[in-house]
């Protein structure tokens, strides 16, 4: 019976976040829409490069991408086309906007995934190690190389990367993307040095935090408490662990967010086609579909991670469980 | 046409012209062993003769695959739809118009065997028999007329439907022949239906049947030039596969592998670690980066590029001539080549580049000629004096929009803006995207403005006919210059018509709506056992891969 009524409580969560998630999309869709309404320049103009055109010129190309039409007509049929399921078609290239970020969207997701995966398998176990035996010299050289790795710019990290294991060892390629696919070892193979560059900086931040979190915890009552008891340094050990999971989890939803729309400087070090540098140029460009469709899909990974993020704290811990069903 | 993507200048007045293939073929098989580098003697299927290609020479080596590294990312093979200089050194592979220009600049028959000019307003193309498109199909004048139409459609090549603006009619006057009527005579036209400015002859059913615009991944170019595109991934990479179905005969090289390295450090590692043959436009800040990567060999050349001031005439105080030359007045445009440019580029002195008149004056001839334009000094107290008598005797505070990819202008105007100082005159520097920076050009918020420009064709009053035409951006407005243009628009004698241009420029450069600052050069990096025969501004703006060649 608590069983059922709790998942039917997760189940309410989930469902009402959902709503709250697709309001918040429909707002961001809006505001960025408005906010590049706003920013100077003309994508028609651009199209038709600097030289002064006709009068005739502007009007064809403004029209044909609905761009003489007023601000609210011109949102309601790029949502409208959304809502059909159609993206439109990039200003700057003509090819269709889905077509168009297929390719990149698997990349980055690939980049994002590996580069996380290395985060966590490196910095989590470091982050505990470092925090059970703090003030040791193990401690304080992790630390130390945290430091350098949080404040190591992406772009040198990514160049001595390159330089060293891609050039000189020749271990890894030096650019480009690999022969797309989920399951391509090329492309995986390319994803290597990038990730590592991403997971350097980000991982640093990760280990620092898993080593506040654990820490904090070791210095709690019960765990006096449970000593005292004579339970064994596992179960202790376990009981830290799991009241640590929840600061070092949101963090990690917020790393994977960050990861997913962070990953231009690599993408632009490795030559990598993702969707960073392409949201880059667009905003240039003014290519508005294009624009909208990354910052609502980046808005839309962000919004969902949040949620998953919730929803394990939810179920880990009973005390957010009872905050949230209330 | 603007050189959007890849921008560089940079000079040098070495003229670099690489060896034919000689006796070095078996040290050549020792060193590409490794690399997989296959090099045969081959030869030619037929001898083009005079034309664009210049031929193929009877011992080229056949290369299976030639990697090359662009600076920045194409996202539409189609120049009518994305006009950087990169995209036309792709096209130039895969399609066609109905001239070229060959490594010299003069034009020379492509689709076209042969063409006349029956009127002053009237030109007459006669289509070679043996063209054909890369699946074997043959070229036919409505392929041509259709492609014509394309190019002219403000929607569909919104980035060369001016060149067309002049065209009456067009039509086939012939089973083999195309009759192009313009409204108003003008020289200049004859380089509009060219590959290397406004023509790329496709087939109507090739369009019809795809989906999609031209020149994205769905509907790849479908052209009658030596390539076809077998891969594209915008901010990726294109790939081209040598056809045999060229008229020009065989090319050397059998595939083309273009990646998109926007990152100069990696493309440098990229071609240290042998990932990349050929890296073209570098960046003129790393030539020394460039010559010390280790098997590379550094082409430089001029590449018919202008950059220069821009006053709006219409915009207080530069409607004052006094602000305008106390400003030309101080900069010093030799400090600019010499320590900006670190020698790689060239004072200029009118709009129009030496390389658009050396092939009738000679390169000294040429240089005279148009130090006739502007004989302007750096003279600081003469700028004080002019300001003096202006409008703003006391100096005044202005802004000036760079676009990034020009960090050169940037720094030649941080370094006016510190001459300026001192006589009251503030610029504020604004550094902004490539496209802001377009929205700069002739707007009336931005009184100062630059100009970096790349010439597309050899006609030496191409920059000219947009500065003192209509809409141009100084706004200005000088009656006795139009009818001096007017003439220049209709002079058929090359050397007449170059005097027309230089009075033409004389006059309108005296009143300063521009500067003229400096030439600029490209270039292009190569494994040092390769070299690129003839490198110049033109060498890759036609069928180029076989001028690809073993370095001496």
């Amino acid at each position: 019976m608590a069983a059922s009524s709790t998942r039917h409580g997760v189940v309410h969560f989930i469902a009402v976040r959902l709503a709250a998630t697709l309001a918040l999309l429909l707002a961001v869709s809006f505001v960025v829409f408005g906010l590049l309404h706003l920013t100077p320049g003309d994508p028609a103009r651009n199209l038709l490069g600097p030289r002064a055109p006709s009068p005739a010129a502007l009007a064809a190309v403004r029209a044909q991408y609905h761009l003489d039409r007023p601000f609210l007509i011109q949102y309601g049929y790029w949502i409208g086309g959304v809502l059909s399921g159609d993206f439109g078609h990039s200003i700057r290239s003509g090819e269709a906007v889905t077509a168009a970020l297929a390719d990149r969207v698997q990349l980055t997701v690939q980049l994002a995934g590996l580069a996380f995966v290395m985060t966590v398998i490196s910095a989590v176990p470091l982050g505990v190690m470092a925090a059970r035996r703090a003030g040791s010299v193990v401690d304080r050289t992790v630390s130390a190389g945290a430091v350098v790795g949080v404040g190591a710019p992406t772009y040198a990290v990514g160049l001595l990367l390159l330089y060293w294991l891609g050039q000189r060892l020749r271990w890894f390629p030096v650019f480009g993307s690999g022969r797309p696919g989920w399951w391509s070892a090329d492309r995986w193979w390319h994803l290597v040095l990038p990730a590592m560059t991403l997971a350097i900086g980000i991982g640093a931040l990760v280990f620092k935090l898993t080593r506040t979190a654990v820490l904090a915890e070791l210095h709690q009552d019960y765990v006096t408490f449970a000593r005292s008891r004579g339970l064994s340094e596992r179960a202790v050990r376990a009981l830290v662990l799991r009241n640590a999971f929840i600061p070092v989890a949101t963090s990690l939803g917020l790393v994977f967010s960050f990861l997913f729309g962070g990953t231009i400087l690599a993408e632009v070090t490795f030559s990598l086609k993702g969707i960073g540098a392409y949201l880059a140029s667009s905003v240039t460009f003014k290519d508005i579909p294009v624009v909208q469709a990354i910052t609502l899909l980046t808005a839309a990974v962000i919004a969902l991670t949040a949620l998953a993020v919730d929803v394990v704290a939810v179920v880990a811990d009973p005390r957010v469980r009872r905050r949230a069903m209330s | 046409m603007n050189d959007r993507r890849g921008e560089s200048g940079g000079v040098s007045r070495r003229t670099l012209i690489g060896g034919a293939a000689a006796g070095t073929l078996a040290a050549l098989l020792g060193a590409d062993a490794a690399r997989g580098v296959r090099w045969v003697r081959t030869t030619p299927a037929t001898t083009p003769g005079t034309t664009a290609t210049g031929g193929s020479a009877p011992d080229r080596p056949e290369i299976d695959e030639l990697r090359v590294g662009f600076a920045a990312s194409l996202a539409n093979l189609y120049p009518g739809k994305e006009a950087g200089i990169l995209n036309y050194y792709v096209v130039s592979l895969v399609s066609e118009g109905l001239v070229a220009p060959d490594a010299d600049g003069n034009l020379v028959p492509a689709l076209a065997a042969s063409w006349s000019k029956t009127s002053p307003t009237t030109y007459v193309y006669t289509l070679r028999p043996d063209a054909r498109f890369s699946d074997g199909v043959a070229v036919t004048v409505d392929d041509v007329l259709y492609s014509i139409k394309m190019a002219k459609d403000d929607k569909i090549s919104p980035n060369t439907a001016y060149y067309w603006s002049n065209l009456a009619s067009a039509e086939a006057t012939g089973d083999h022949q195309i009759t192009l009527t313009l409204s108003s005579p003008d020289v200049a036209f004859e380089w509009g239906p060219c590959a290397s400015n406004a023509l790329w002859v496709t087939a109507q059913r090739f369009v019809d049947a795809n989906t999609g615009e031209i020149g994205t991944p769905q509907a790849l170019l479908y052209g009658t030039g030596p390539y076809r595109v077998t891969k594209f991934e915008p901010d990726s990479m294109v790939e081209l596969e040598r056809v045999d179905t060229w008229w020009g005969g065989h090319v050397p090289v059998k595939k083309v592998h273009i990646d998109f390295i926007t990152e100069e450090s990696t493309r440098i590692l990229a071609r240290q670690s042998g990932d990349i043959d050929l890296a073209i436009n570098i960046s003129l800040d790393q030539v020394q980066e460039w010559q010390s990567a280790g098997d590379t060999t550094v082409l430089i050349a001029p590449d018919r590029s202008y950059v220069g001031i821009d006053f709006n005439t219409a915009v207080a105080p530069f409607d004052d001539i006094h602000v305008r030359r106390a400003i030309a007045l101080a900069c010093d445009r030799q400090g600019f080549v010499t320590s900006l440019l670190g020698g790689h580029g060239e004072v200029a002195t009118a709009l129009t580049t030496p390389e658009q008149i050396d092939k009738v004056l000679g390169a000294s001839g040429a240089r005279a000629k148009l130090a006739e334009v502007l004989d302007l000094p750096f003279d600081l107290d003469q700028a004080k004096a002019e300001l003096a008598k202006s409008t703003v005797p006391t100096g005044f505070t202005t802004k000036v929009g760079i676009s990034s990819s020009a960090p050169q202008v940037s720094q030649a105007f941080q370094s006016l803006k510190q001459t300026l100082a001192p006589l009251g005159i503030v610029i504020e520097i604004q550094e902004m995207p490539v496209e802001q920076w377009f929205d700069t050009i002739g707007s009336k918020d931005w009184g100062l403005a630059y100009m970096m420009y790349s010439n597309t064709t050899g006609d030496p009053a191409e920059l000219a006919s947009w500065f003192f035409g209509d809409g141009n951006p100084a706004s200005y407005a000088n009656p006795a210059l139009t009818a001096q243009m007017a003439k220049v628009k209709t002079e058929t004698d090359p050397a007449a018509r170059i005097d027309l241009l230089v009075e033409a420029q004389k006059l309108a450069l005296a009143d300063l709506p521009y500067v003229p600052l400096w030439w600029g050069v490209a270039a292009t990096a190569i494994r040092s056992d390769w070299t690129v025969d003839h490198f110049g501004s033109y060498s890759l703006l036609s069928p180029w891969t076989q001028r690809i060649v073993p370095a001496r």
